[in-house]
């Protein structure tokens, strides 16, 4: 047994894993979804906006870290759109803006007007030095949208020349650049408010951020899309896969405390072992 | 069940399932579907590069007259000597460039964000047990960094506690990873099971 | 001068840049706008160093023609690589042939590699996590009640693992990632005059 134990095949936890979150997506138990506390902060900030306010929603991420980000990012793309917001949306990976296409077709933005709610400026590459750059000239930097009209043109653009003249940056970011190179070059010193839909990795990073004021809220991953969703009473992907996240955790706890029973065994009985892949 | 008519949602559910098969084993189908996909990011890579080089260069240059933008152009384009061995220390030029103002960039943006306003930020009335591991706590870990004296007496208590507490810190972080990574799996279930075969909403 | 130059156009425009951001002057400010435009240019021309490099390595592998199957994968990176390419520059990326594309390929391809990650970190968990000593304890004590804290299971389970995890997200770790966040500013920064003084030149690559 023991012996067994110690080669399973890793394929059994794979197999363990994928039902912990398969079984839960098609029979949903419906536990319910508790909101952070940072979540929370950011909702009321854009609940406090008034109609038309334009604010810039920075697709900064790929399609490995968007997975872990969509829902997160349509659940705020639809409270802004209910709030009727201007949305100015841009993206610093050359991913960001195809994805930035694909949210706006999937949140309520897909029922308002492209050019006079909402715009896409499509990719300006370099990093941070492109945050930089469009932070000292945000027309001058965006001549023409993703679609290819000319930027200047557009209602929704209508007494925006600067990113300072914007109420809020909401980044959705997964890699770099992202959350420090927003703060280094935008939030701290032109002082434009900014909070991030962020991969659940990074969250821990981000607590120094937080409570020093640099970050005014932020979405953590599907936990905090749940909970951002429940703040504007639209259920989304968010809350679907929650209980597939308690699942899952049960099962890779299960096997962090099985992989230490085995182990504390096997070296008792002296019969060490199983630590291949 | 109400499966999906949609060409591209049935091929982007075909593109999951030959990756997701390489958990079983290596195989054909999954080697095909990754080199397509790779080929297609760098060749959207290249479509956005020039979209950029065609709206912030050679249209204010053409049409506006700002041939000073040729110099830029120029460098980018020394990025390219790297493929000819006589020419390929010339790329280092653009690399400099590249540098420079990416190192000048970021320094003078650390100080502020990561080093003045961290600080001040840690500078709380010690009224609260929290508020006491934050500010002994940070202390704690940056003696753990501080190399310039041996870790002995009050230093090294200082520099342990600092030990414990970036454990504490890595293991939030493995919690919290282990929510990102089921993420996206469930992201790609929920694709499959919703968008594809419509067994959920 | 191979090195040299190069080295001295990265300690003049490191210095300009961050005169520009200490210092109030137009002609510095200036200068330091023009420069970044420019850099964003050359980074946009630095996209196309992966299209040159796959095309180099995967036309050898087609010309070499040893495996057809080597052929096939090679041909499936280029005709992806191409086709993109080329509806890109014809139609536009907001194209709806190009994102159609970009959607039942990249994105999906991409995603669940991501995601195979999954299955990765519970196979670690099973294998590698182990307490083996104190420190290795408390890391796994740690990840086990911010992951109890993330679901809401947990807080089925019992109300206050939501609680446990949050502080130990908010205080602890909070004080363990500032010292480090401060270190790796302060590290960063000697990094960063590292390279401005031509001490670090490792980016510039081999030869002379």
């Amino acid at each position: 047994m023991l012996a067994k134990l110690q080669s399973l095949d890793r394929r059994i936890i794979y197999l363990v894993v994928f039902l912990s979150l398969a079984v839960p997506l098609l029979r949903p138990i419906g536990l319910p979804v508790s909101i952070a506390e940072e979540t929370r902060a950011l909702h009321d900030f854009i609940d406090a906006l008034p109609p038309g306010t334009p604010v810039v929603v920075s697709f900064d991420t790929s399609p490995g870290g968007y997975g872990e980000l969509a829902s997160g990012a349509i659940a705020i793309l639809n409270h802004m759109a209910s709030k009727d917001l201007r949305a100015i949306g841009m993206g610093f990976f050359d991913t960001g803006p195809s994805l930035l296409e694909s949210a706006f077709a999937a949140s309520l933005y897909a029922e308002k007007e492209y050019g006079v709610d909402y715009v896409n400026l499509g990719y300006l590459a370099g990093g941070e030095n492109a945050i930089a750059s469009m932070a000292k000239d945000l027309l001058g930097s965006f001549p023409k949208d993703f679609r290819g009209n000319d930027t200047k043109s557009l209602k929704v653009m209508e007494g925006i020349t600067s990113i300072t003249d914007v109420a809020l940056v909401v980044t959705v970011a997964s890699g770099t650049p992202g959350i420090p190179e927003w703060i280094r070059q935008v939030g701290d010193p032109l002082k434009v408010p900014l909070a991030t839909v962020v991969v659940a990795v990074n969250v821990p990073n981000m607590t120094p951020y937080l409570q020093s004021g640099q970050l005014c809220g932020l979405i953590p991953s599907m936990k905090g899309a749940a909970g951002y969703e429940a703040l504007i009473s639209m259920k989304g992907l968010g809350t679907a896969g929650m209980d597939a996240q308690s699942m899952s955790h049960l099962a890779i706890l299960f096997f962090v405390v099985l992989g230490n029973v085995v182990h504390y065994i096997g070296k008792k009985t002296g019969k060490a072992g199983g630590d291949k892949e | 069940m109400n499966v999906s008519t949609s060409a591209e949602v049935w091929i982007a559910s075909l593109v999951t399932i030959a990756i997701m098969s390489f958990v079983y084993k290596d195989n054909p189908f999954y080697r095909l579907v990754e080199n397509l996909y790779v080929g297609v990011s760098a060749g959207h890579a290249l479509v956005l590069g020039w979209g950029n080089i065609r709206d912030l260069a050679l249209v204010p240059m053409v049409r506006d007259g700002k041939w000073v933008l040729v110099i830029p152009v120029i460098l980018g384009l020394m990025l390219y000597t790297r493929y000819f061995k006589k020419l390929a220390w010339l790329s280092r030029i653009p690399l400099a460039v590249m540098m420079g103002i990416g190192t000048g960039l970021a320094i003078s943006g650390t100080v502020g964000s990561q080093i003045v306003n961290q600080v001040r930020a840690n500078l709380v009335k010690l009224n609260t047990i929290d508020n006491i591991i934050i500010v002994v706590g940070t202390f704690a870990v940056l003696a753990y960094f501080f190399f310039m004296a041996e870790h002995k007496g009050a230093l090294g208590v200082l520099a342990g506690g600092g030990r414990y507490l970036m454990m504490v810190a890595f293991g939030a972080a493995f919690g919290s990873t282990v929510m990102g990574r089921m993420s996206l799996f469930i992201g790609r279930l929920q694709y499959l099971f919703g968008d594809w075969l419509g067994l959920i909403r | 001068m191979r090195r040299e130059l190069p080295i001295a156009i990265t300690f003049v425009l490191g210095v300009l840049i961050i005169l520009a951001f200490f210092f109030d002057s137009p002609t510095l400010t200036n200068a330091s706008q023009s420069l970044q435009n420019w850099a964003v240019i050359i980074a946009a021309f630095a996209l196309g160093i992966a299209s040159v490099n796959l095309i180099q390595v995967h036309a050898k592998k087609i010309a070499r023609g040893q495996d057809r199957l080597d052929w096939l994968y090679s041909g499936a990176l280029l005709l992806g690589l191409f086709g993109m390419t080329v509806i890109g520059l014809f139609k536009g990326p907001a194209d709806q042939m190009y994102q159609f594309w970009f959607n039942a390929l990249f994105t999906p391809g991409q995603a669940t590699v991501y995601a195979m990650t999954g299955f990765y970190i519970a196979s670690a968990a099973f294998r590698a996590f182990r307490i083996r000593n104190l420190e290795a304890g408390i890391l796994l004590v740690s990840a086990a009640l911010v992951m109890l804290g993330n679901v809401s299971v947990g807080e089925a389970l019992w109300s206050k693992f939501p609680v446990i995890g949050s502080w130990l997200v908010n205080v602890p770790n909070l004080a363990a990632q500032r010292g480090m966040m401060i270190g790796a500013g302060i590290g960063g920064i000697a990094g960063g005059l590292r390279v401005l003084l031509g001490i670090e030149k490792s980016y510039l690559g081999s030869g002379s």
